[in-house]
C-alpha cells in the first residue's frame, strides 16, 4: 500500500452504508474551505479511521492529518462530487501510516495492549461486542496491508475494486490479501 | 476467495455497523483547531527550515570566500593607512604621502604610493602584494620595507626583512634583507655592504682570470656614460649573480592571471609585468635535473633565479649545464668562473675548470683562455682523472691560438707524463712532434 500524495480517485457512490453519515456534495456554487469539508466530513473520516484503527483514542490525531493534508490539496479539487472519496483515500493512507508506526512501537515494547470492547457504540448487544474485540485483537497479528484491506471489506463493507483504489495497487493483490488474512483470522477465531 | 463461515460472516458485518465514531461539535471543533494550530506550525517549521538552508548557504559561501580569498578584505583604508585583515600594513611615513588601495584581489594587492611609507606584508607565496609609485614598482612576497619617493624623480626602497623585487623600465632587481637603494638604478648608487670579503674576491678574479667576465656588461654601462663607471664598480662590490643586472633587457613576461588595471598601467607602461605562474611553479634546479633546460635556463637567468642566495659547487656545475644545454654556452662561463674563485679546493673545481676550457675553445673559439682553463686542471690536482685530457687538450689549444712553440713544449709534457696515453696521436699532431 502506497503511502505518497493524496489523489482524487473514483469511488462508489454514497449511501451503501447505513453506519456512515452522509451529506450532500458541496456544490459548485459554494467555495471549498477547510471549515465547510471538516464539517461535512469530519464525521463520516473519523468513522473510517476508527474501523481501520480500532482504537476511538488515536481517531482525532489521524483525522486532523488526514485534514492538514485535504488543505494543501484543496485547491486542486476540481469536483465536489468526488471529495468525499479523496478524503477516504487520505484516510486510509493515514491510518495504514498509523498502524506501521504503532507495529513499530509494539515491537519496541512501548504499546500496550488496547481493549476493543468499547469501539462499538451503545446500541451493540453484548455478543457483538465481544466478536468485535476478539476480531480486532487478532487483526493487530497480522501485516498492516492484509489487515487494511480486509477490514475495508468485512468491516467497512467496501467493494473490492474499491479496496483496490483505495489501497493503491490491484484488484489481484486485494483479493490474495484479504484472503490471506481471511485464512488466519478464521483459524484463530475458530480456536480462540 | 474462502469466506469465513456464514455465521461468523454475518455476526461482524452486523457488529462492524456499530463501529461508528463517536463525533460530536465539541470534539469536532477540538481537531479543528488543533488542524490549524499544526497548521501554523507546521508553516513556521517550513519558514525556519528554509531560513536555515538559507543561513547554511551563506555561511558556507561566507566561509569559502573567507578562506579563498581572506587576503582580499581590507580592514582599514586610510589615506595614511592600509590594512588588510591578514595583518598586511602599509603606513605612510609623513603627512603628506598618500597610500590608495587600487585592487584587493585573493592573488593581487595593489597599492599606489604617493611620497614615503612603510610596509609590512605577511607571507603569502599565493599573492603578489605590488606597491607602485611614479616610475617604479615594488613587488613583496613577505616582508618589512619602506618606499620613498625623492626629490629626484627617484624612489628609495630599502627592506629590513625579507626580500622585495623592485622593477623599473624593463628592469629589475631583487633586495633581500639589510639592503636598500635609489630607483631607478640607471646612474643608482651602488648598494655597500658591510661583508666586504667577498667583495675583494670578486675583484681578484675578475682582473686576473676572465677579463671577458666584466666586458659582458661594458655594452649597458655605455648606454649611460654616468654609469659607465658606476656598474662595473657595483659588479666588483656586490655578488656578481645576485645584483648584477644581466646583459640585455629582462624579456617581458606574460601576465595573463594577474593583469595589471588600465589606469595602473597606462602611468606605468614600462614595468614588467608579473612572472609567469607557470614557470615559477619548480625551480631551476628541479627542471634542470628533469632535462628540462630551456625552461631552467629561462628561470636561472632571464628571472634571475639563480641570484637567489648562495649557490654551491654541484649547484654552479648545474647552472653551467643549464646554460650550456640550453644553447647559451657564454652564459655557462660565470658559473664556472665562480665556482674556481670560491670553491678552489673543492673536488669539483678541477671539472669547472675542465668545462669551461671546453667551452672556451668548442664553443666560443677564445683557444687561449681555453688554454688557461685545461692548464689550471692540471695546476687544481696534478694527479686526477682530467688531467690527461686536459693536457692534451691544451696542447690543441695552444696550437689553435698560433702558440706553436707552447704547444710544442706541452705535448713534450704530456708524451713524456703519458707515454701510451688516450690523447697521444692528436697531442702529437697539435703539438708537431710527428
Amino acid at each position: 500500500m502506497s503511502s505518497g500524495t493524496p489523489h482524487l480517485r473514483l469511488c462508489p457512490p454514497p449511501g451503501s452504508d447505513p453506519a456512515i453519515v452522509t451529506h450532500d456534495a458541496p456544490t459548485v456554487s459554494v467555495p471549498l474551505t477547510i471549515e465547510r469539508l471538516f464539517a461535512d466530513y469530519a464525521g463520516y473520516v473519523a468513522t473510517v479511521v476508527l474501523r481501520v484503527l480500532g482504537r476511538d483514542h488515536e481517531v482525532d490525531d489521524v483525522v486532523q492529518e488526514v485534514f492538514l493534508d485535504a488543505m494543501s490539496g484543496l485547491r486542486s479539487v476540481q469536483n465536489p462530487a468526488a471529495v468525499r472519496g479523496w478524503l477516504k483515500t487520505i484516510a486510509v493512507r493515514k491510518a495504514c501510516r498509523h498502524l506501521r508506526k504503532r507495529k513499530v512501537r509494539a515491537f519496541l515494547g512501548l504499546e500496550r495492549d488496547c481493549c476493543y470492547e468499547h469501539i462499538a457504540d451503545a446500541s451493540c448487544g453484548p455478543e457483538e461486542r465481544a466478536l468485535l474485540g476478539r476480531v480486532y485483537r487478532q487483526l493487530d497479528l497480522l501485516p498492516v496491508s492484509d489487515r487494511v484491506a480486509w477490514t475495508l471489506r468485512h468491516v467497512d463493507g467496501e467493494q473490492l475494486d474499491t479496496i483496490a483504489t483505495l489501497c493503491g495497487c490491484s484488484l489481484a493483490t486485494v483479493k490474495r490479501r484479504i484472503a490471506a488474512a481471511q485464512a488466519v483470522l478464521e483459524r484463530r477465531l475458530r480456536h480462540g | 476467495m474462502a469466506e469465513l463461515p456464514t455465521e461468523m460472516e454475518g455476526m461482524i458485518r452486523q457488529a462492524s455497523c456499530h463501529v461508528r465514531a463517536d463525533w460530536s461539535s465539541a470534539r469536532a471543533s477540538t481537531v479543528l483547531s488543533q488542524i490549524k494550530v499544526t497548521q501554523v506550525r507546521r508553516r513556521r517549521q517550513q519558514v525556519a527550515g528554509s531560513l536555515l538552508v538559507m543561513i547554511c548557504f551563506v555561511a558556507g559561501v561566507l566561509l569559502w570566500g573567507h578562506g579563498a580569498g581572506k587576503t582580499q578584505v581590507a580592514a582599514r583604508i586610510e589615506p595614511s593607512i592600509v590594512q588588510l585583515t591578514d595583518g598586511s600594513l602599509a603606513q605612510a611615513l609623513d603627512a603628506q604621502s598618500q597610500l590608495q588601495l587600487v585592487t584587493t584581489q585573493p592573488d593581487r594587492v595593489l597599492i599606489r604610493l604617493r611620497g614615503a611609507a612603510s610596509f609590512q606584508v605577511q607571507k603569502n607565496p599565493r599573492r603578489l602584494y605590488r606597491v607602485e609609485t611614479e616610475r617604479v614598482a615594488v613587488e613583496v612576497l613577505g616582508t618589512r620595507f619602506v618606499v620613498k619617493e625623492l626629490p629626484n624623480h627617484k624612489v628609495h626602497v630599502e627592506v629590513s626583512e625579507g626580500r622585495v623585487r623592485v622593477l623599473w623600465n624593463k628592469q629589475q632587481r631583487e633586495l633581500s634583507a639589510g639592503t636598500g637603494g635609489d630607483f631607478p638604478e640607471a646612474d643608482a648608487q651602488p648598494v655597500v655592504r658591510s661583508d666586504s670579503s667577498g667583495v675583494e674576491a670578486t675583484a681578484r678574479f675578475e682582473a686576473s682570470s676572465v677579463p671577458e667576465a666584466t666586458s659582458r656588461f661594458e655594452p649597458s654601462s655605455a648606454l649611460d656614460p654616468r654609469s659607465a663607471s658606476a656598474l662595473p664598480s657595483a659588479a666588483i662590490l656586490d655578488r656578481p649573480s645576485a645584483e648584477v643586472p644581466l646583459p640585455g633587457p629582462v624579456a617581458p613576461i606574460r601576465s595573463a592571471k594577474l593583469p595589471a588595471p588600465q589606469s595602473v598601467t597606462a602611468k606605468l607602461p614600462s614595468i614588467a609585468p608579473v612572472k609567469d605562474p607557470v614557470l615559477f611553479t619548480e625551480s631551476w634546479q628541479s627542471l634542470a635535473e628533469q632535462g628540462k633546460f630551456e625552461q631552467a635556463y629561462t628561470q636561472a637567468f632571464v628571472h634571475g633565479a639563480s641570484r637567489d642566495g648562495e649557490l654551491d659547487p654541484a649547484e654552479l656545475l648545474l647552472l653551467a649545464d643549464v646554460a650550456r644545454f640550453s644553447g647559451h654556452p657564454s652564459d655557462a662561463v660565470p658559473p664556472l668562473q665562480r665556482l674556481l674563485r670560491s670553491f678552489p679546493s673543492d673536488p669539483r673545481s678541477p671539472l669547472g675548470s675542465f668545462t669551461l676550457g671546453r667551452i672556451w675553445l668548442d664553443d666560443l673559439g677564445q683557444p687561449r683562455q681555453a688554454a688557461a682553463s685545461f692548464h689550471h686542471v692540471g695546476e687544481l690536482d696534478p694527479e686526477g682523472p682530467l688531467t690527461q685530457d686536459a693536457l692534451g687538450r691544451e696542447v690543441e689549444a695552444w696550437s689553435r691560438a698560433g702558440e706553436q712553440s707552447l704547444a710544442r713544449s706541452r705535448a713534450e709534457e704530456y708524451v713524456r707524463r703519458y707515454p701510451s696515453g688516450r690523447r697521444l696521436r692528436s697531442v702529437k699532431r697539435y703539438g708537431a712532434l710527428d
